[in-house]
């Protein structure tokens, strides 16, 4: 009987603290971004795929995310397509798909630029990807925390 | 950045699978796997396409050909063609007779200056001293003979004083002033002068309508009657009548004057008009009588027609009629009219007719006569002819001295003239009818103006038919004056005299305004638009005309010529035909000149002119000659009624020179010029047509011993062009971005071209051997602003048609300027992008021709000969004017029609080709270009049957850029001239494309079925049509690029083809982060089949299109078959593969793990439906389902790369198997190759075995 007060406390502390987890704001989400070069197809030209998905980790709603994703090579900008994602509940994700026709052994820059509100709260976020010549697929992720 | 490390997590994902399952079940290999792997078949392709390269490397210069061309193309066997500058030898530079200068004025002109009478300009003061009244009756008589001059005054009423005449009117003169001739006292001639009319009537005024009085004299006449008295001076002798008029406020002195050879026994000369009416002035009835007898009119009119007759008792050798009209102007005479007719006897007669008549008839007094007839009296009822001289001379501020010698006059002749208008233009219409032929008209007219240089004109007709009709525009238009103001003061019988003197006074001074107008009235036909035309039923013997300056140009021949001294001098046109029955020159819509002779003769047109000279020549003119050009000058037609053997034209103008030969002409010629076009259409073949050209005394046309040349020698725009073709039927050319040039001829024979251009280092040599009844031929340059010139006939006046004839002399410089535009644009454009050619021809019955041209241009870019072969060869090097160039075509045996016709630009090369019955002497055919168009090309057809018809179209588009696009339409059609179907031997085409990124076509067939269809496309997607009317053993088809120091290729190999075929390989891009990403991204892929299952073989660097991997795919005996998704399913359906293999390397997938090679088999092949499922950890799982597969195997060599170890497994996998028959599963671990035994299997999962890949890399058993 000596132990069950602990016991008790114990159960109490993971109540309170999973409450808490449960009812603290996480504003949150993470960012993928995919580079993917189909395997054959393409006629005179490799089909390069670029999307951005956003995926709402937190437990708030991501109120709006928008921006824009830039592809470009050596300066020459080859493809940009706009991000508009809004009112996309926790757990849920937002999807953006682009592609075009390149050559599949260059080096591709990517820029991502997203201004962001989850939960209320604000924030904005620039990034750029270097995509090795040397792979076919590149996925990268960062999160979005305002 | 949080970096997701798919190959980390994908060992450590293994290894944790492999804790699981180790070692459970072990299988390896298959049941087939010796079978399995096959060395994909090239069916000796590769060694078929290396004899057929060496079949090519000798049809270079075949011995044959080489020999052919040399004895089709010659060398120095032109000899000169100098045009000649005496080709004006014939013609004579003659003068023009002008004697006005020198003639004396005429005898009463002078007397009645010597007469102190004539300077009393009022009439009344003139004929008596004022106050007696009716003075205006009174005349003056003069004669002249042996010298002696005689005036007297006489009446034409009864009046004895102050007159020399009796009461019975006579005025009696002692002419010789002897009193040993004549009368008792001494008188010769007794003249009068009377008036007499058939009957008067008067017309009282009436109140309703308001109308004046007037009077009316029927047959009123003025007659001139003298008679010899006793035994006269026989010597010839001139009596002058002198009476003085006034109107129009302006005073006149009329002389009638008629000098026999010897005074008559009577002589009377007449002029009768049929009516004269004189309206009385208004007054009412009380007036009539006061204004009736002072003759108070206010208007004559004057009714034709008019009668001037003479009438004498005795023959006379010779009777000199002269109507004399002198202008005084403030008691001077200011000038004078003088018309004298000379009449003569006849040959055969030894006297004038006794009588004759001129009748000039016209409707009123506001009109111009209608006609005008002459009777000869004499013999018998129908008269007799004479002679006629008449003079005509005026002495104003210009003088003008006209005289016409008819000889014979005849004794009947009417002419009938009809004034009209059309189209605004006073026509008047000329019928001529006499009753006997005039044998000679002989016309000269001198005109002297004030200032200037005397116009003369001199027409001569010879043979004047009884019948003629002339039209022209060329007359005076007629004005009459119809208020004819009267003096009062003359009385009634003074007043109508006056206004009858007066009216033919109107009208005699319209004969100087004729004359005056006549030469112009020819030369200003063109500038006037307006038109002679002449048309007799019968044949005018000669006309020769001549107008203008006193020089005029001429020759032995017919001829129409024009000369002009000096830009300053008057231009003279000069004309001679002879045994014309009709003919015209009519510039009313353009230039009409025609001509109806009664036999051939030769006939020229010449022009000297300043600047230049020229000479037209026709030999045998045809009896029916015609030149037209219309009024916008576009076009041009000479109708020859009959054949014409030559027609000669020279030109020359300072050191450019001109000859045109056309030799036998006939029926219709056409030059006709549009909107950016120009042709010349012939009615039936020309013989020979031939133009020598040449601008400069450093060159000299050419003539070569071959039927039909084509000749240019120049520098820049200097040289000489020389040309003959035969047999032509139309040439045509049209200017524009692609100038078009076509020739139809009929039978022609052999045509060689030989061009020169010095100045950019051109040669072009050719040869059709025979030339083609119909060529059309694209140019491949651009000559939009190159204008051709078409002769205007249709400007200025008649020195146009000299200048027009020597215009075509500017047909060397427009040639030479076009040639060397042509050839110098050529040669800017040489190596650039963006030319076509189009060539088509037609051949009669017979055999086909033979085409042969070298072109060769020496620029500063390296030089290297092209081949002879049978086709095709062309070398280029460097661009623009730096290029050189060195082109042969070698067609023999053309077919009798056929097109044929390439198309360049940047990306796309067209090519089509229809050949009519064709039977080439050579059985095939090469075309191979080097560095042409930044291109080398090289296309060999094979095994050409005789006696075919053949069609080929052909466009290849190719863009090899990343994101650009290959297109590929081949379609072909070989039938025998009869129909049936027949195929031609081996197909090889390639194109390489020279530049920095240099880039490769190549297309290989072992035959050209007689139906065949190719469509290919290559962008995105990949697509396929192919059909035909045989089963083809194999296409093989190959891109390539270089790239990174070497070639990156695709090839294909489409064997065993069945009758049609469609592929699609389409891509796919619709990837998904959500969904597993393995099977996302892969094409799909449809092939359709008919008539036969297809092998396949497709090597493919990706590397090419900038596409990752390097791939082999080898199927047999594949039905339709079609990939697609099910979700994010991969299915392939088919109705039967029998094997298939795929091989793909070089995939470097992701950081840390890299397919270095995949190898896929599959034999069987009718279902599979794929699925990769990702297991937590990354592991992939591989779902077969739905499998209708007889045996698989997967060969994969891997490298995985985690944290710097490097691990090259050959790869272990768990295979979990379900059977379609009775429910049995198995599951098996595989080392090694994966080589499954699917048939009867429904569904296969395979996981890689992780912990046995990294087991076996540890004791070093992997790899490979």
């Amino acid at each position: 009987m000596r132990g069950r007060p602990y016991l008790i406390l114990l159960v109490v502390a993971i109540v309170t603290l999973s409450g808490l987890y449960l009812l603290y704001p996480r504003r949150e989400a993470v960012v993928y971004l995919l580079y993917h070069e189909s395997v054959g197809g393409g006629g005179t030209g490799g089909i390069i795929n670029v999307n951005l998905m956003i995926k709402n980790t937190g437990n708030r709603k991501l109120d709006y995310a928008e921006g824009s994703v830039v592809v470009s090579t050596a300066g020459s900008e080859v493809a940009r397509f706009n991000i508009s994602a809004w009112g996309v509940d926790p757990g849920g994700l937002y999807e953006e798909r682009n592609h075009f026709v390149g050559d599949q052994f260059l080096p591709y820059t990517i820029e991502i630029n997203l201004i962001y509100a989850i939960g209320g709260k604000g924030g904005e976020v620039h990034r750029t990807y270097h995509v090795d010549s040397r792979y076919m697929n590149v996925l990268e992720s960062f999160k979005l925390s305002p | 950045m949080d970096k997701l490390s798919p190959g980390k997590k994908a060992i450590i994902t293994f290894l944790v699978f492999s804790l699981v399952f180790p070692y459970l079940i072990k299988e390896s290999g298959g049941e087939e796997s010796g079978d399995l792997i096959r060395q994909p078949a090239d069916y000796n392709i590769f060694s078929r396409m290396t004899s057929v390269e060496k079949e090519i490397s000798n049809r270079m210069e075949p011995p044959e050909i080489l020999n052919y061309t040399k004895q089709a193309l010659p060398s120095g066997v032109w000899i000169e063609h100098p045009i000649g500058s005496d080709f004006m030898q014939g013609y004579q530079l003659q003068e023009q007779e002008v004697s006005l200068p020198h003639l004396p004025q005429p005898l009463i002109i002078g007397e009645i200056k010597k007469n102190p009478r004539a300077n009393y300009t009022t009439l009344l003061d003139w004929i008596l001293p004022q106050p007696i009244s009716e003075g205006s009756l009174n005349f003056g008589v003069m004669t002249y003979q042996e010298g002696h001059i005689n005036w007297k005054l006489a009446s034409i009423i009864p009046r004895v004083l102050f007159t020399d005449s009796d009461l019975s009117r006579w005025v009696y003169i002692d002419t010789d002033n002897s009193t040993d001739t004549g009368d008792d006292l001494g008188r010769d001639i007794r003249v009068r002068l009377g008036v007499t009319q058939a009957r008067v009537t008067f017309q009282r005024p009436t109140i309703v309508p308001p109308t004046p009085g007037s009077v009316t004299f029927e047959r009123f006449a003025i007659s001139m009657e003298v008679e010899a008295l006793g035994n006269p001076n026989n010597s010839p002798l001139q009596i002058y009548v002198v009476k003085a008029i006034s109107y129009s406020g302006k005073n006149y002195l009329w002389c009638i004057g008629a000098s026999p050879d010897h005074p008559p026994g009577r002589l009377v000369l007449t002029i009768t008009t049929e009516r004269i009416v004189g309206r009385l002035r208004e007054g009412g009835f009380l007036n009539f009588p006061p204004n009736i007898f002072s003759g108070n009119f206010s208007f004559i009119d004057v009714a034709g027609p008019y009668y001037i007759s003479y009438r004498t008792s005795e023959d006379l050798e010779s009777l000199t009629p002269s109507v004399t009209m002198i202008n005084i102007v403030e008691r001077v005479i200011k000038g004078y009219t003088h018309l004298v007719g000379v009449l003569t006897p006849s040959t055969g007669y030894n006297h004038i007719p006794l009588s004759g008549l001129l009748t000039l008839d016209f409707k009123d007094l506001t009109s111009p006569i209608t006609d005008l007839s002459w009777g000869g009296g004499g013999e018998g009822e129908l008269g007799i002819p004479c002679r006629l001289d008449l003079t005509y001379r005026e002495d104003r501020e210009d003088k003008l001295y006209a005289v016409a010698k008819i000889s014979d006059l005849p004794p009947k002749l009417v002419i009938h003239l009809n004034y009209h208008s059309v189209s605004g233009r006073n026509v008047t219409d000329l019928k001529y009818t006499s009753s006997t032929p005039v044998g000679r008209v002989a016309f000269h007219e001198e005109i002297l103006p004030k200032d200037g240089s005397p116009v003369v004109t001199t027409l001569l007709l010879k043979e004047l038919p009884t019948r003629l009709h002339l039209s022209t525009t060329g007359g005076v238009p007629f004005s009459s004056n119809i208020t004819f103001p009267m003096n009062a003061s003359l009385g009634v019988i003074g007043s109508i005299l006056d206004g009858f003197l007066g009216k033919i006074s109107e009208r005699f001074g319209r004969i100087g305004a004729a004359l005056r107008a006549l030469p112009r009235g020819v030369a200003d036909l063109p500038q006037n638009r307006g038109w002679l035309e002449m048309d007799g039923n019968e044949v005018v013997g000669e006309v020769f005309y001549a107008s203008g300056d006193v020089n005029y140009l001429t020759t032995s021949s017919n001829y129409l010529s024009v000369y002009q001294r000096s830009m300053d001098s008057k231009a003279t046109l000069s004309i001679k035909l002879k045994g014309i029955v009709k003919g015209g020159l009519n510039f009313s819509q353009g230039f009409d000149v025609h001509l109806t002779s009664e036999e051939r003769d030769k006939l020229e047109i010449a022009g000297i002119i300043p600047g230049g000279e020229t000479l037209m020549s026709v030999e045998e003119a045809p009896r029916e000659l015609r030149i037209f050009q219309n009024e916008d000058g576009n076009h041009i037609l000479l109708h020859l009624s009959e054949k014409v053997e030559e027609i000669h034209l020279l030109g020359r103008r300072g050191e450019e020179a001109l000859e045109g030969i056309i030799k036998g002409i006939v029926g219709e010629g056409v030059i006709r010029k549009e909107e950016g076009s120009i042709e010349v259409l012939f009615d039936s073949p020309v013989d020979s047509f031939q133009i020598y050209l040449s601008n400069s005394n450093r060159y000299t046309p050419r003539f070569y011993p071959i039927p039909n040349f084509i000749n240019s020698v120049q520098s820049g725009k200097e040289g000489q062009i020389s040309l003959r073709l035969q047999r032509i039927n139309s040439l045509r050319f049209i200017r524009g971005e692609n100038p078009i040039i076509e020739l139809k001829s009929s039978g022609a024979g052999d045509l060689l071209i030989d061009m020169v251009e010095e100045e950019t280092s051109l040669t072009l040599k050719g040869a059709f051997k025979p030339l083609p009844n119909l060529i059309n031929l694209t140019l491949p340059t651009n000559l939009t602003s190159v204008e051709l010139p078409i002769p205007s006939l249709t400007t200025g006046n008649f020195t146009g048609l000299a200048e027009a004839l020597l215009s075509l002399v500017d047909l060397t410089e427009t040639l030479l300027n076009l040639t060397y535009r042509a050839l110098s644009s050529m040669v800017e454009r040489l190596g650039y992008i963006g030319q076509s050619m189009n060539m088509n021809w037609e051949a009669s019955g017979g055999e086909g021709s033979d085409l042969l041209l070298h072109f060769q241009r020496l620029g500063s870019s390296p030089f290297k000969p092209a081949h002879w072969t049978h086709g095709v060869w062309i070398y280029q090097s460097g661009l623009g004017s730096e290029a050189s160039l060195d082109m042969k075509v070698f067609l023999r045996g053309l077919p009798l029609s056929g097109s044929l016709s390439f198309s360049f630009t940047e990306e796309t090369l067209r090519f089509m080709l229809s050949f009519t019955d064709y039977s080439p002497e050579e059985p095939w055919l090469l075309v191979r270009t080097e560095g042409f168009q930044k291109r080398d090309i090289t296309i060999y057809l094979s095994d050409i049957k005789p006696n075919i018809n053949m069609e080929v179209e052909a466009e290849i588009t190719t863009n090899m850029s990343i994101g650009g696009r290959i297109i590929a339409t081949m379609k072909s059609r070989v039938t025998k001239t009869d129909g049936s179907p027949v195929d031609l031997g081996e197909v090889l085409a390639r194109l390489r494309k020279l530049g920095e990124e240099p880039s490769l076509r190549e297309i290989f067939m072992p035959s050209l079925p007689s139906n065949f269809s190719f469509y290919g496309r290559m962008e995105q997607d990949i697509e396929v049509e192919y059909s035909s009317s045989e089963y083809l053993e194999f296409i093989y088809i190959k891109l390539a690029k270089f790239l990174g120091g070497r070639w990156s290729q695709i090839y294909g190999i489409f064997h065993d083809l069945p009758l049609s075929f469609s592929a699609t390989i389409k891509s796919n891009p619709d990837i998904t982060l959500k969904k597993p990403l393995p099977l996302q991204g892969f094409p799909t892929f449809q092939l359709n089949t008919t008539g036969r299952e297809i092998d396949l073989y497709i090597n493919y660097d990706g590397r090419g299109v900038g596409q990752r991997g390097r791939y082999q795919l080898f199927i047999e005996n594949a039905g339709s078959t079609r990939t697609y998704y099910e979700g994010n399913k991969y299915v392939i359906k088919s109705s039967g593969v029998e094997y298939a293999a795929m091989e793909m390397k070089d995939l470097p997938y992701m950081e840390g793990f890299e397919l270095k090679s995949l190898f896929l088999v599959g034999m069987g092949i009718k279902s599979i439906r794929m699925d990769v499922q990702i297991y937590p950890g990354g592991l992939p799982v591989i779902i077969l389902d739905r499998l209708k597969v007889r045996n698989v195997k997967v060969q994969m060599n891997m490298v995985i790369n985690s944290a710097g170890i490097e691990m090259n497994p050959e790869g272990s996998f768990y295979v979990y198997k379900v059977s379609s028959e009775g429910f049995v599963h198995s599951l098996s671990l595989i080392m090694g190759p994966l080589d499954l035994n699917l048939k009867g299997c429904e569904k296969v999962v395979i996981a890689p075995a992780p912990g046995v890949i990294l087991w076996s890399e540890i004791l070093g058993g992997g790899g490979g």
